[in-house]
């Protein structure tokens, strides 16, 4: 089976972004930007009711008005509109101003017809907005609950969050020739956006597209395929014999680009006297919009032997969720940890040993981490001083501001996804790393040429890396954190086969076998005697005419990735007492994820998912009106995400385990902040907040249902 | 986008107050721009004409009251930074120059000035809460005349105030006697940094007794108001904890309250009882640290 090489000089090492100054200079290009001779822009007519069917529909409407190109209908009359911001029909014009006005100019008559706002009033109706329980157990919950030495029943939730990616989606489609479609899109799957618009033309004999991404503002699961604005974009460039430029506006970015689904529980659940999760039920539900499901894992991360779970997934009239970082883990985690911690209170266990004593010894999905939850466990409470400053839950300080301590765990796969590379090494030395993959800002344009040059002995700036663009060798969409492992794979062996052409050309220049040499420091040179060796400008010199070009795929690797990842997180919190005000103080992040590529990017993907697990536990929630089931705060004003100065201090540790090869880390660590800032609430205020996001109001609520402190000293 | 409008800059006051006289209703008086031109893009507002008053000169500046004490007159352009900052202001009446530094952020201190501020109205702004505890006046002139207005007058609604189409606040007055006793606690509106609850207390203290107290609240109702509840309760009263405490309990019962998407009604209701009780305690800690 291949190997990483034992000894690794660059990497696990930091390595600042390649395309960091183009990006802050403004002069990497997103779709956003481009900007191509006679572009017209165009605007997509939405829904203005949550639920209504389309009774006239006059695309002449707006024939004519000033800078008007072209017209797509994409709902006819009869069509029935699922949620305010469901698409009915685009408009491509000269001017961005001009697209809008002529989309407000479109005649269409609505019947209105009776909306959903909520889950409570979906599940009040009834009918088919709620679907049939899904329901699965294990053991015998009854027979468990009676032996128990401690049981606790509680109410458990999240609000539905949209993804809030800084770029919209959108982008510019350009046909070049009637057979020859660009698309540069905002998209986290180069391969399967071309192909989802090659599809959609099925008229176009031998149509050529190509998707072109070298840039983009985040995607989160949101942005997988071409979309409906893909194909709006290139049926409406077709018509106008243009280039068109449709990228979504901030307000239809939250209803109709994708959510998280909400996630509520009632949970009862006991352990034993040696706090062992010994039974778990739930009852849970939450909707994914108009058509889809609200499942999330639970029972999460520990595996109790007599579980029972009814799960329902009701619908309402609002856009569609789609994947959000780690679909379904964050939901799993904020529940089941918070149980957790509930049984450790009842129980009078510390919460970190409750953990320890029921991480299990097989993972359902992927092999135990029982030890490397153990050290994180231990890491994370030592870093926030856990067993020193921790008090019981309730514990009052004098004055309005009380502190508190919470933890959680996470869990997530991570293995290498689909990816094939080629590498091409020119006779001048110069080498060339082509593959189809997209960087989403995770820093994937860094990691192509930090591998190549690791295998070659390179430097990476030696490494002309290509990616972005589905004419390249196809790499997968970047989900589920499987790109990491994908790309270090296909490239790694495409760029070792490629090293062994020049190894075969080398060889006989010194005399020696292949087998004998060795790549590193720029030169090629005899493993036993390293002074007899090459540069390797003299080496791809011996290449004479020809260009070496090498293709893998990640299979060839097989050996060189892993997955499962746990993970530990630990949230220090302030809550004034008057006021309901959550302040997060700290947070300590300890994180896993197999052979690290680059130190510093892995760090920031950590990060990162540590800043939308603040947002998701503390500010974010998506608010539809009950009147007219239109979102309230479809903007970033009002649906407000954390400033620095909201954040606290966040502290970062990776935990090295390279010899299990390249896990994904881009959803991982997203996972248990919430549930740990939730538990720390708790911890501070002696009451659980039902919900999240813990707003001010809902603190000062659920403190005032409350009668008297349990371990409280009196007045606060 | 702003809908077309004839944008005039007069090169007086009297200029200026002309052509308010000739388009009545129709203009619209700018000075910082930071509640009209929002207004302006989100098709709140659609006057005809735009009066600018940057141009009209001795609007500018902070004076001491001629007729002597501790007061102060505030020009109708002077911003909230200049207020921030001013030794003036600092000296006399720090609890308006904290409040002006509680305002929104910088860029917006830079622009935005007292008058402005209090002629637009937004029931979550900070000032009221100020300009009521200290008894501030607005000077109000037209081509009829001046008069003065107290700023609890002056604004009657959400957006909405006293003033004639025809008038413009040339000054804000400050009349004083100003007491080192006085604080300003809000709770900010996150995105905006609007007050989701101010309240702005002035004590004068002999010892730990209030002998008169004023307390201001701003942002949970359409208009500002006194606290006159609290203040009847601790007028002559030893300001312990325990007392405010009490005092501030149900301070904003029978009034209507603002209900929207940032706060409950009940929720704002419990933040000026809070506010006002902070504002209160460390105007008093200030008042007993300078005695």
């Amino acid at each position: 089976m291949p190997k990483w090489p034992e000894s690794r000089q660059i990497m696990g090492t930091k390595v600042a972004r390649l395309d960091g100054a183009l990006k802050v200079s403004g002069k990497a290009k997103y779709s956003y930007d481009r900007n191509l001779p006679g572009l017209l822009h165009a605007k997509i007519l939405r829904s203005p009711h949550a639920h209504a069917k389309i009774i006239q529909i006059d695309p002449e409407s707006v024939k004519g008005l000033p800078g008007d190109k072209a017209v797509h209908l994409i709902k006819d009359a009869g069509s029935e509109l699922h949620y305010a911001g469901d698409e009915i029909a685009a408009v491509a014009a000269e001017t961005e101003e001009q697209a809008r006005d002529a989309v407000r100019a479109m005649k269409v008559k609505y019947q209105v017809l009776p909306h959903i706002a909520s889950e409570e009033q979906a599940l009040k109706q009834g009918g088919d907005v709620v679907k049939a329980p899904n329901v699965s157990q294990g053991g015998d919950v009854e027979a468990a609950f009676k032996e128990a030495a401690a049981t606790i029943e509680g109410t458990y939730g999240a609000a539905v969050i949209t993804h809030v990616c800084l770029e919209t989606h959108g982008l510019v489609a350009h046909w070049r020739a009637p057979d020859d479609l660009v698309l540069y899109a905002s998209t986290q799957a180069v391969g399967a956006t071309a192909d989802g618009v090659r599809g959609h033309f099925k008229d176009v004999p031998n149509l050529k597209v190509v998707c072109e991404t070298p840039y983009m503002g985040g995607g989160y699961g949101s942005k997988f395929g071409p979309d409906i604005q893909g194909l709006v974009a290139a049926e409406l460039a077709r018509k106008a014999g243009k280039p068109v430029k449709l990228m979504l506006e901030r307000d239809e970015e939250h209803v109709a680009g994708g959510n998280r689904p909400s996630a509520y529980a009632k949970v009862k659940a006991a352990c034993d006297d040696q706090g062992v999760l010994t039974a778990f039920q739930a009852e849970t539900w939450g909707t994914g919009g108009n058509s889809r499901g609200a499942g999330f894992p639970l029972p999460y991360v520990y595996a109790p032997k007599n579980f029972q779970r009814k799960h329902t997934d009701v619908m309402v009239n609002a856009g569609d969720a789609r994947a959000m970082r780690a679909p379904g883990h964050p939901q799993g985690s904020l529940i089941m940890e918070q149980v957790m911690d509930d049984l450790a209170d009842k129980l009078g266990m510390d919460p970190v040993e409750l953990r320890v004593r029921n991480l299990p010894e097989t993972n359902r999905t992927f092999q135990t981490l029982k030890p490397i939850y153990r050290r994180e466990l231990h890491l994370g409470a030592e870093r926030i001083g856990w067993f020193e400053r921790r008090r019981p839950r309730g514990h009052r300080s004098p004055g309005p501001i009380q502190r508190g301590f919470g933890c959680a765990l996470g869990t997530w796969g991570g293995a290498a996804g689909g990816s094939q590379s080629t590498c091409k090494i020119y006779p001048d030395g110069r080498v060339e790393v082509l593959c189809g993959t997209q960087d989403l800002g995770t820093g994937t344009t860094t990691i192509v040429p930090m591998v190549a040059a690791e295998i070659l002995g390179l430097e990476v700036n030696d490494i002309e890396g290509r990616i972005g663009s589905s004419a390249y060798p196809p790499s997968g969409g970047s989900g589920g954190s499987t790109t990491v492992g994908g790309v270090s794979l296909s490239v790694a062996m495409a760029s070792r086969k490629a090293l062994g052409k020049v190894f075969a050309k080398a060889a006989a220049a010194l005399g020696v076998q292949a087998a004998d040499l060795e790549a590193e420091g720029g030169r090629v040179f005899v493993r036993a005697t390293p002074q007899n060796g090459l540069t390797w400008k003299q080496a791809c010199a011996l290449l004479g005419q020809e260009t070496i070009s090498e293709s893998a795929d990640k299979d060839e690797g097989r050996g060189m990735s892993d997955q499962g990842v746990g993970g530990a997180q630990f949230a220090e919190v302030t809550v004034d007492l008057e006021t309901g005000a959550v302040r997060l103080q700290k947070l300590v992040a300890v994180a896993d994820c197999g052979l690290v590529v680059n130190r510093l990017l892995c760090e920031s993907q950590v990060y990162g998912g540590v800043i939308m697990g603040i947002n998701y536990g503390l500010f974010e929630e998506r608010r539809l009106d009950r009147a007219s089931g239109l979102q309230i705060n479809p903007d970033m004003e009002w649906y407000k995400l954390a400033k620095p100065a909201d954040l606290g201090e966040i502290e970062v540790h990776l935990l090295d385990y390279p010899e299990r090869g390249v896990i994904g880390i881009g959803e991982p660590p997203t996972i248990p902040t919430a549930a740990a800032i939730a538990n720390a609430v708790c911890n501070a205020i002696g009451v659980r907040v039902s919900s999240i996001p813990l707003t001010p109001a809902k603190v000062l609520a659920a403190l005032a249902a409350k009668t008297e402190p349990k371990n409280g000293q009196g007045k606060g | 986008m702003i809908p077309a409008l004839e944008y005039r800059t007069p090169e007086s006051l009297e200029e200026a107050l002309d052509l308010l006289e000739r388009h009545g209703e129709e203009a619209k008086v700018l000075a910082g721009g930071h509640g009209l031109i929002p207004a302006l893009k989100l098709r709140l507002a659609a006057p005809r004409v735009l009066v600018d008053l940057r141009r009209v000169p001795g609007l500018s500046s902070i004076e001491p009251l001629p007729e002597g004490g501790d007061g102060f007159v505030v020009g109708a352009l002077v911003t909230h930074r200049e207020i921030e900052v001013s030794p003036l202001v600092r000296a006399r009446c720090p609890l308006l120059a904290e409040v002006a530094g509680a305002i929104g952020d910088a860029q917006v201190r830079n622009f935005g000035t007292l008058a402005g501020s209090l002629c637009h109205a937004d029931p979550a702004a900070d000032y009221p809460a100020v300009l009521l505890a200290l008894d501030a006046e607005a000077v109000v002139a037209s081509r009829r005349g001046e008069r003065r207005v107290s700023a609890g007058e002056l604004v009657q609604g959400v957006f909405e105030t006293a003033l004639e189409p025809d008038e413009i606040v040339r000054s804000v007055r400050f009349p004083g006697p100003h007491f080192a006793a006085a604080a300003y606690s809000k709770a900010r509106q996150a995105a905006s940094g609007f007050a989701l609850a101010g309240a702005a207390a002035h004590l004068k203290l002999d010892g730990r007794r209030a002998t008169d107290i004023a307390v201001g609240i701003t942002g949970v109702a359409a208009r500002p108001f006194r606290a006159a509840g609290v203040e009847d309760a601790l007028r002559g009263q030893e300001l312990s904890p325990e007392a405010v405490e009490a005092a501030v309990r149900g301070l904003a019962a029978g009034r209507e309250l603002t209900s929207d998407i940032h706060a409950s009604a009940e929720y704002r209701a419990r933040l000026a009882e809070v506010h006002a009780k902070r504002a209160i305690l460390r105007a008093a800690e200030r008042g007993s640290a300078g005695a």
